[in-house]
């Protein structure tokens, strides 16, 4: 995807897709798709990438993570990709924890507390994820045309917002065992702020709330480092050490 | 612009900080590039949300800190000196 400016406005480019040109102030996206291009492909990409910037240029505070509903509240997971927050989220929501987002987390402050926004139903994940949730990869369809991702469909979803209770920061380092720990101070928010959906990187007023929403999340306390055995078959492990780790005060 | 120690200093208005625990962030909103700032820096940038001289800042280090005054000046030249360099500050006219 490239960005670029035509006027005030700011135009996103996927080369496989076209291109879709969004007023300065976010309220009106225009889509002009490549021929050719199936209908479900231009939701997909302005569901998942478009709609996210959007919001972060109106002023919400937008992550890049997944996140399940647990009895004690709201895991997020952050962390590269190909880390694992898809295949956690998917796995938790399997086990009856309803999903709340997968790629785009919104954070919303209420009272003094984060909540975190539901999305829509399903997880994006690659075959193997697929088949260690005991799905069939061809029962799914794929994200997007011409890439390796199926979505997934997770009937437990949370329909309302979920207050905060953990962000969990995947180091992508494979360990013997669940490790988790707490983060603390400044190098938190340089973690969020580059987990962050922000459209355009040089316009101040983005560029403050990108980081009162870092900042916000960083003074909760509530933020850990998880990192996990990369081995599907413990999968169960990792998720019943972050369902107890989430239940403590 | 040339550093120039002589100068009264404070935090640019081009800026987002935040203060968790005992560090800053800072975001400098003309580039988008971030900083931290622990221990004494930090409480150097504390200092530096009103206009400050070296000297003021130093006494305040020196009444904080078992620091040398002479110690504290040099350490605190240093500090505005870079964050100077990375247009955290400007000079009071």
């Amino acid at each position: 995807m490239t960005r670029s400016r035509q006027g005030e406005s700011y135009v996103l480019t996927y080369s496989d897709v076209g291109s879709f040109t969004i007023a300065p102030n976010g309220d009106q996206i225009t889509c002009q798709p490549h021929p050719g291009v199936p209908d479900k492909t231009v939701r997909q990409i302005l569901l998942d990438q478009v709609l996210p910037l959007i919001l972060s240029r109106q002023g919400a505070y937008v992550f890049h993570g997944s996140a399940v509903a647990l009895p004690s509240g709201a895991a997020v997971f952050l962390g590269k990709s190909g880390q694992g927050k898809s295949t956690l989220a998917g796995f938790l929501a399997r086990e009856q924890f309803p999903l709340l987002a997968d790629d785009c987390i919104v954070l919303t402050p209420q009272n003094g507390r984060l909540f975190v926004q539901p999305a829509y139903p399903g997880v994006r994940l690659w075959g193997d994820s697929l088949q260690c949730l005991g799905a069939t990869e061809n029962d799914h369809p794929l994200v997007r045309e011409g890439r390796t991702k199926r979505r997934l469909t997770t009937p437990q979803f949370a329909h309302e917002p979920v207050p905060l209770r953990r962000f969990y920061f995947l180091t992508g380092a494979s360990t013997p065992d669940v490790e988790i720990g707490k983060l603390e101070g400044a190098g938190i928010v340089r973690q969020m702020l580059e987990s962050q959906f922000v459209l355009d990187p040089f316009d101040e007023r983005e560029l403050k709330t990108s980081f009162a929403g870092a900042t916000a999340v960083a003074r909760t306390g509530l933020c850990y480092h998880l990192s996990i055995p990369r081995d599907f078959s413990r999968l169960a492990e990792s998720a019943g050490r972050i369902l107890q780790h989430a239940a403590t005060p | 612009m040339e550093f120039d120690p002589t100068r009264t200093w404070v935090a640019s208005s081009r800026l987002a900080a935040s203060e968790i625990g005992n560090e800053s962030v800072v975001l400098n909103l003309a580039d988008g590039k971030y900083y931290g700032l622990n221990d004494m820096a930090n409480r150097v940038w504390r200092e530096l949300q009103q206009p400050r001289s070296i000297d003021q800042i130093a006494a305040a280090l020196t009444a904080e800190y078992e620091v040398a005054e002479d110690q504290a000046r040099r350490d605190v030249t240093q500090l505005l000196s870079e964050l100077h360099a990375l247009q955290l500050i400007v000079a009071v006219p």
